[in-house]
């Protein structure tokens, strides 16, 4: 296993050696800095095992011993080939990418001031960029993390928003990643960066779907300023290939009275491990975090969620459920720590857990660290399975046992999906669960 | 339309009853007393088809159609209900969302057509007057939350939406306060036709001031002990079970 690892992590310096060539017309640009300075930390660190307390219940054995190509061909899509994944009612301002790549032509972008950023990330580290220079890889660290570093390293595809002070944007943004490995075992390291100001409102969805079946890595970090008053709502929903690796991280920086809503929605993928962060860093400011995953077969979904309020009156809300079928396997981490200056901190806590079979398994970790005296701090985690007296009530109304179980394990996602807002996306979403919850469970 | 023979039903081994004999016919209100234990509430779940149940020995048939052999669900769609005498509380399944399923399961069952949203909205608005429930009932959760009153309400609004041929009635009236009493009466009342028939399951007298039944069964020890008119009830009111405890069965 030894052996391996080191593979893979020595397979990336020739990756990066290559890349370096390639990117060859920004090297100079202060963001090669950046990149090197990202990679230069990639080596020195090595790949987290189970015995490294945030790993314990998740290993990378299997994504460790893959061999992943970077850069690959882009593939050839055409509008129609990405049609199925339209949503009625929200085709404006959707930024498309294949195999982590930006394909301007199936994207469309409507801005309605200039003084509104949404633009590919490519094209702004070229042409350099204040907001860039001062926000870039200022949140999710990359001195720590390896596969932060890495996605640092190879910054290049990705999404930025910048909405200025008093801008509600009233139709959503949406990034469309689309995977189509066509037997190739490629790897992304997608980027984000969304900055807001003060009293700005904005709704960012990001989907993940795939075209074909396949071994492939999403390495994805979001970075997300949350300004002053500020209403920012964060959507994922990510339905990849049963064979895929997903690592991501999502940073979140909320100034004071901001409000910071986010869904999480895994359905896909072999091995999703999703890294939240949120510092509360600002007065009066608020977040409201959900999760949900379906994990059948051999799945492995893991989230870590951590919070940091560090100042007072904010307020963190968050639930996370899942439903687990077959050998599935749920992590929930769940870290909320309370600096000794927040007081009258509100935060809540809950994972809740469906198990359909005896060999499914969820580990489910609060923890709380919590300096100031005068909080309120609540936190609690529930497995459960289905109530039977609720299959038989239904029967009894004429609802078939098999309709029965589907109509309770989706309303059991409801209570997560029925928060989100849009309507075209929440029946979207509910009947993607729905299907796989008829399919595999 | 119910016909039930010699029924013997066991729990876990235990005989919990031992040889009913009922017969039901259309346009007809049965109610079935007894003291707590006497088998009341098992009869009601065995004719729902509750597993957890055998039978030994006997016969039901409902609408000339052989019971025991019956999912709970195709039960249902054939026009049998149970008023439960603790509705499930079903979190995340609107009360809307459950009964558009549910009745229009029903509805393809007999090959009818499945109702519009716009049509459905409009039967559910005419039959919530039957319990006097506000349409905010619609929006919320299956019993979820709802006050013990609200509970057996919504069974009456579930029944009137289902129109069932057969509705068993378990200790609908347990727990209510005389106003909701009247309210759940009442609904039955508005819809009982010469086509359907009820039986109602319940320990205390009060209900049937409301609800005046054709025929008064006294269960006791997994038996019919006594069959009789609706006096039958008042003779209980005032001179309690212990009377039937001390009688010989006479089936």
């Amino acid at each position: 296993m030894k052996t391996q690892d080191s593979n893979l992590k020595d397979s990336y310096i020739n990756v990066f050696n290559r890349y370096e060539t390639e990117v060859n017309g920004s090297r100079e640009k202060p963001v090669h800095a950046l990149r090197k300075d990202a990679f230069s930390h990639y080596k020195s660190m090595e790949f987290p095992s189970t015995r490294a307390e945030d790993w314990k219940y998740t290993d990378l054995t299997p994504l460790l011993k893959q061999n992943f190509s970077y850069p690959v061909k882009q593939p050839d899509i055409r509008s129609t080939d990405i049609y199925g994944y339209e949503i009625p009612g929200l085709t404006e301002n959707t930024l498309v990418f294949i195999n982590g790549h930006f394909f301007e032509s199936l994207s469309t972008i409507q801005k309605s001031s200039n003084k509104i950023i949404i633009s590919p990330l490519q094209q702004l580290l070229q042409n350099g960029n204040r907001f860039i220079h001062t926000h870039l890889a200022k949140y999710a660290d990359y001195h720590k993390e390896i596969f932060t570093a890495l996605n640092t390293a190879f910054i290049q595809d990705g999404v930025f928003i910048y909405i200025p002070a008093e801008i509600h944007l009233e139709k959503p943004i949406q990034i469309l990643n689309i995977s189509d490995p066509q037997g190739i075992p490629f790897q992304s390291f997608h980027r984000n960066l969304i900055v807001t100001e003060r009293g700005s409102q904005l709704t960012v969805i990001e989907r993940q779907h795939h075209i074909s079946q396949g071994t492939y890595l999403h390495n994805t970090v979001t970075e997300i300023v949350v300004g002053e008053n500020a209403h920012i709502t964060y959507i994922t929903l990510q339905d990849e290939s049963r064979d895929s690796f997903l690592i991501k991280r999502t940073q979140v920086k909320s100034n004071k009275d901001s409000r910071f809503n986010h869904f999480a929605v895994d359905l896909g993928g072999k091995i999703v491990r999703n890294d939240l962060g949120i510092s509360l860093n600002g007065e009066n400011s608020e977040t409201h975090l959900f999760g949900f995953y379906l994990a059948s077969g051999n799945q492995h979904v893991d989230n870590h969620t951590s919070i940091d309020h560090l100042q007072p009156h904010c307020e963190s809300n968050e639930l996370y459920k899942g439903i687990l079928n077959d050998r599935g396997r749920g992590v929930f981490s769940g870290t909320i720590y309370v600096a000794r200056n927040a007081q009258k901190t509100n935060a809540f806590q809950s994972n809740r857990s469906l198990l359909l079979s005896d060999e499914a398994e969820v580990d489910s970790k609060p923890q709380l660290k919590i300096f100031a005296d005068d909080v309120k701090c609540t936190h609690g985690a529930t497995i459960g399975q289905i109530d039977e007296e609720a299959v038989f009530y239904l029967q009894q109304r004429g609802i078939s046992k098999a309709d029965a179980y589907t109509l309770l394990r989706s309303a059991f996602a409801g209570e997560i999906i029925e928060n989100i807002e849009i309507t075209e996306l929440r029946d979207y979403i509910h009947s993607k669960i729905k299907d796989r919850l008829v399919e595999d469970f | 339309m119910l016909e039930i023979k010699n029924l013997k039903v066991s729990v876990e081994g235990n005989e919990i009853l031992k040889g009913i004999n009922l017969s039901v016919k259309a346009g007809e209100i049965h109610a079935i007393m007894g003291p707590n234990g006497s088998g009341k509430s098992t009869l009601a779940n065995v004719l729902a088809g509750r597993e957890d149940y055998e039978i030994t020995e006997g016969s039901i048939t409902f609408m000339g159609n052989d019971l025991i052999t019956m999912a709970p669900e195709d039960r249902a769609r054939e026009g049998l209900f149970l008023a439960f005498q603790y509705p499930v509380e079903i979190p995340g399944v609107s009360m809307a969302n459950f009964l558009k399923h549910a009745v229009n399961e029903i509805r393809k069952h007999h090959n009818q057509k499945t109702y519009d949203a716009r049509e459905f909205l409009q039967k559910m608005r005419e039959k919530l007057k039957f319990v006097e429930m506000d349409e905010k009932f619609l929006s919320r959760s299956v019993n979820d939350g709802f006050s013990g009153g609200e509970k057996k309400r919504n069974e009456i609004f579930q029944m009137a939406m289902l129109e069932p041929h057969l509705s068993i009635l378990d200790e609908t009236d347990s727990g209510l306060d005389i106003d909701a009493l009247k309210i759940v009466a009442n609904g039955v009342n508005k819809l009982r036709t010469k086509e359907n028939a009820f039986v109602v399951v319940t320990h205390y007298q009060r209900l049937l001031n409301y609800i005046v039944p054709d025929v008064v069964h006294v269960l006791y020890n997994g038996k019919i002990v006594e069959s009789g008119g609706k006096e039958l009830a008042l003779h209980l009111e005032e001179h309690g079970y212990d009377w039937v405890k001390e009688e010989p069965a006479t089936v």
